[in-house]
């Protein structure tokens, strides 16, 4: 039986979307899925021992949020002590997945960051299988059918390939709810005026608190 | 011109070359306003994702017992940023990342189609030049991902004019510090 280690390189505290991935992903495979918040593990004293015992896991699954065009900071900061551990750990090392959503429509937003990930791999020396990069993100906490469909199927894929006996490395993958774009952007700028006009700032929302 | 100077902890000890102070220098010698902060990121909360700048605070970070609110002022009223990193995976490391992250408020919510791609809007009518400067020894790959990076983080910010140098070396350093003083001397002198 496969052993899986999934960072959630989300600094939300509840509820992130990479979260739900990484348990949509559990369901699926059907073996228990160890996760770590980046954000906390970072900051635990006994960090070293679970990174160590991350390591032994043959399989890691980076699942994150797309921020300002690549990895969250809290995420690379593990990454760093993950690089770090590595060089001395004599055991194989596991096989590393991605997984990276964003609030754009377009899927391709994720590509650099999943470049970053795949870099990572090679600087410790960790076999890479591929990386899957998603659209509307935000979509994915409010609908559990229809549009959202193929970003489900991509991710059976995922866990099929992670639980196949020989995988290879292969490209990134990008996938985006099948919803037109117009009616995303138009639903998401709606959703933006709400929450403003909830917490009584709709006219302030453009603020421009910096200027000279 | 007014210069705010970003870096990372490690930018004043590069392999023995000060790179933080030389660049500081440089954009002295050529008649510029310099302002450097050194990023910790062990001192800037990390972003929660909680788009309080956008919909609660507009403009404004949620999170206020830091110090990003008032960096990203001294950001907005400067004229260029330069960012000093070591490139890490490609990217920026932990410290300039964990700001940057933090710096969302400087953008509108709102999604707009800008080179067929979505993005959101801009706050402000102007945003500073933005020179990202990655240092440390990289592979190809990873100069590759950070330059690619500084074309995305451009179409994402729209800064007015953007650069993008990297340096393996001591002796890459040299070409950035010259690559900056010609940057700087044109627009200084225009």
């Amino acid at each position: 039986m496969k052993r899986v280690v999934a960072v959630n390189g989300s600094p939300k505290s509840a509820e992130s979307t990479s979260g739900a991935l990484i348990k949509t992903l559990e369901e699926y495979i059907g073996i228990k899925i160890n996760s770590f918040r980046a954000v906390e593990l970072v900051r635990r004293e006994d960090a070293h021992k679970v990174i160590a015992d991350v390591l032994k896991a043959d399989v890691l699954l980076i699942v994150f949020p797309l921020y300002v065009d690549s990895l969250p900071a809290p995420l690379v900061k593990l990454l760093k002590q993950i690089e770090q551990a590595a060089k001395t750990c004599s055991s194989s090392l596991p096989t590393v997945y991605s997984i990276c959503n964003c609030g754009f429509y377009e899927a391709e937003h994720n590509s650099l960051a999943l470049k970053m990930t795949r870099t990572f791999a090679k600087r410790i020396g960790a076999g890479y299988g591929y990386g899957l990069g998603i659209g509307c993100g935000g979509v994915l906490a409010q609908m559990e059918k229809g549009p959202v469909d193929n970003v489900y199927a991509a991710l059976r894929d995922m866990g099929d390939t992670i639980m196949a006996e020989n995988s290879k490395e292969s490209e990134d993958a990008f996938i985006t709810p099948k919803m037109p774009r117009f009616l995303y952007k138009m639903g998401g700028n709606i959703g933006w005026r709400q929450m403003a006009r909830k917490n009584a700032v709709l006219k302030q929302i453009k603020e421009k608190p910096h200027s000279l | 011109m007014k210069i705010l100077i970003l870096c990372d902890r490690e930018s004043g000890t590069e392999s023995g070359f000060n790179l933080r102070l030389r660049v500081e220098e440089v954009l002295k010698q050529v008649g510029c306003e310099v302002q450097t902060i050194v990023l910790n990121s062990d001192e800037i909360k990390p972003c929660i994702g909680c788009f309080g700048c956008w919909v609660r605070t507009p403009g404004l970070c949620v999170i206020t017992n830091d110090c990003a609110n008032d960096i990203s002022r001294v950001f907005m009223r400067s004229d260029a940023v330069v960012l000093l990193t070591r490139i890490t995976y490609g990217g920026f490391t932990p410290d300039l990342k964990a700001f940057l992250d933090r710096s969302i408020p400087n953008i509108l919510p709102y999604f707009e189609i800008y080179r067929s791609k979505m993005h959101h809007r801009m706050r402000y009518d102007r945003f500073p030049w933005w020179i990202a400067v990655g240092y440390g020894e990289s592979l190809e790959s990873e100069l590759e991902i950070f330059r690619e990076l500084s074309e995305r983080n451009a179409l994402n910010l729209r800064p007015q004019k953007h650069f993008c140098l990297t340096a393996k070396s001591a002796d890459e350093c040299q070409d950035v510090l010259q690559a900056l003083k010609r940057i700087f001397t044109e627009e200084v002198g225009a």
